[in-house]
């Protein structure tokens, strides 16, 4: 029992040196430019994080920005889902979606975000956005966990009449999970890259979109640099969440389920 | 009633592994179907139980009939136990007691604290054919029950199968006569 809890000690230990090595190599930089307005040091931008977090406008933005992204990423996870399974049952439905999938894969973030400006209200674009980008990922790698599933097994559970609830805990689900795992995984970063980028074009009212973008035109890159911090830290916080979340499911439905895999770009 | 197939065949490509086959397996009784390797015991199978289409001819018998199955390979959910594997097919009736009582019968114990994956061949095989005798039906079908399990286990084996499927339409797929005998079946050939 004390040998695994030393590695982990060792690991994080590892973990925290190798974070130390790159805040050292950006204050050596940050030194030698000795400009502020080009690299702040790691210290000036904790500081500005630090006098951000203390403003209620701060936490406002983030609460703003984080539902609209968050109910993007649901959406595209409820329709992909629902889209894949439709697809998978139903071979015209497949062939009429694939093109669509093309499509929003295939599409420049920027030109969508343009065209979706035309459409919808700037405060609504994010969520288009990170749907949009969340959609596809989790509709291919669903569809493709679905057409993994073990024939032979499914086979087995139609001579035995398997009813369609045991099956599908049976058999499909092992075979969803890894993909939709990786899926998630993806599907996470994804989303707050694009609804961020939108709400930097967009720039809507109080959005974390907006503080980056007024950062960037005052020339505020201590600032910059906090937001791009906050936004990494908040992506981190959701996807750690989802997966807790997908872990306890997973558990119940099937076993070693959560790694290892790809996502699956749709086809 | 019997299970008769008319005529029959079927083909894969351009190989015709049955060619205009009639047989006839006797309701209630246990029929064993053997014949060399190639000559198409397990299509005969896959057919019965409706996985497969034939090409022509036709299949009486099996209509409206549950069929419960011991494939060729044991198809059972790897991660799972032998008790989850089986209660899977089962009716909600059936509790955990009945099924540790039928797989102790085929000499496995452990039940619920180990996956399937981690059983030998010959174990995994006496889960699929207790699977197959605690499902509901009137049909059952057992392609190669015994591989894998030595002679002792074997006869333990037959004995329980034969208390299980009385009454029942079984067919059993062999390579040996000798389980033919054992079963008290009807010996079918695939020439």
């Amino acid at each position: 029992m004390k040998k695994p809890y030393i590695k982990q000690i060792r690991s994080f230990g590892e973990r925290l040196l190798v974070i130390f090595f790159w805040l050292l190599v950006w204050e050596l930089i940050s030194r030698r430019i000795n400009q502020v307005i080009i690299l702040p040091s790691p210290l000036m931008v904790a500081d500005a994080l630090l006098q951000l977090c203390q403003t209620f406008d701060f936490w406002k933005a983030i609460l703003f920005s984080s539902l609209r992204i968050i109910g993007g990423f649901g959406l595209g996870l409820i329709l992909g889902t629902m889209l894949a399974v439709a697809a998978y049952n139903f071979n015209i439905i497949k062939l009429l979606i694939t093109p669509l999938m093309k499509l929003a894969q295939a599409m420049p973030v920027a030109s969508f975000i343009i065209l979706a400006l035309i459409w919808i209200k700037s405060k609504n674009l994010s969520v288009l956005t990170s749907f949009m980008m969340v959609m596809p990922i989790i509709y291919a790698n669903i569809y493709q966990g679905l057409a993994s599933a073990d024939e032979k097994l499914l086979q087995m559970a139609r001579v035995f009449r398997i009813g369609r609830w045991r099956r599908v805990k049976a058999i499909y689900l092992p075979a969803i999970v890894p993909h939709f795992v990786a899926a998630i995984s993806v599907g996470v970063g994804l989303c707050w890259k694009a609804g961020i980028a939108a709400e930097v074009i967009g720039i809507p009212s109080g959005s974390i979109g907006q503080r980056l973008y007024e950062a960037k035109i005052y020339l505020m890159t201590k600032e910059l640099f906090a937001w791009t911090a906050v936004i990494i830290i908040i992506s981190i916080i959701f996807e750690r969440i989802v997966m807790l979340l997908l872990n306890l499911v997973s558990k119940k439905g099937s076993k070693g389920a959560a790694n290892g895999h790809t996502a699956n770009q749709p086809d | 009633m019997d299970i008769r197939l008319i005529n029959l065949t079927k083909r894969f490509g351009d190989k015709t592994v049955l060619d205009n086959v009639n047989i006839s397996f006797a309701e209630g009784r246990i029929s064993c179907l053997m014949g060399p390797s190639g000559r198409g015991k397990t299509t005969v199978a896959n057919l019965i139980m409706g996985l497969i289409k034939p090409d022509s001819g036709t299949i009486e018998g099996c209509r409206g009939k549950a069929i419960a199955a011991v494939f060729q390979e044991d198809r059972l959910i790897e991660h799972w136990d032998a008790e989850k594997n089986i209660r899977l097919v089962c009716d909600k009736s059936v509790d955990s007691e009945q099924i540790r009582e039928e797989l102790q019968k085929v000499g496995i114990n452990d039940y619920k604290s180990k996956a399937v994956g981690s059983f030998s061949g010959g174990m995994c095989r006496r889960v699929a054919l207790v699977r197959a005798l605690m499902a509901r039906s009137d049909i059952v079908i057992l392609d190669e029950p015994f591989k894998g399990l030595d002679d002792a286990v074997k006869m333990q084996v037959i004995e329980y199968l034969k208390t299980k499927t009385r009454g029942k339409t079984v067919i059993v797929i062999t390579h040996d006569r000798t389980d033919a005998a054992l079963l008290n079946a009807d010996l079918i050939t695939l020439e």
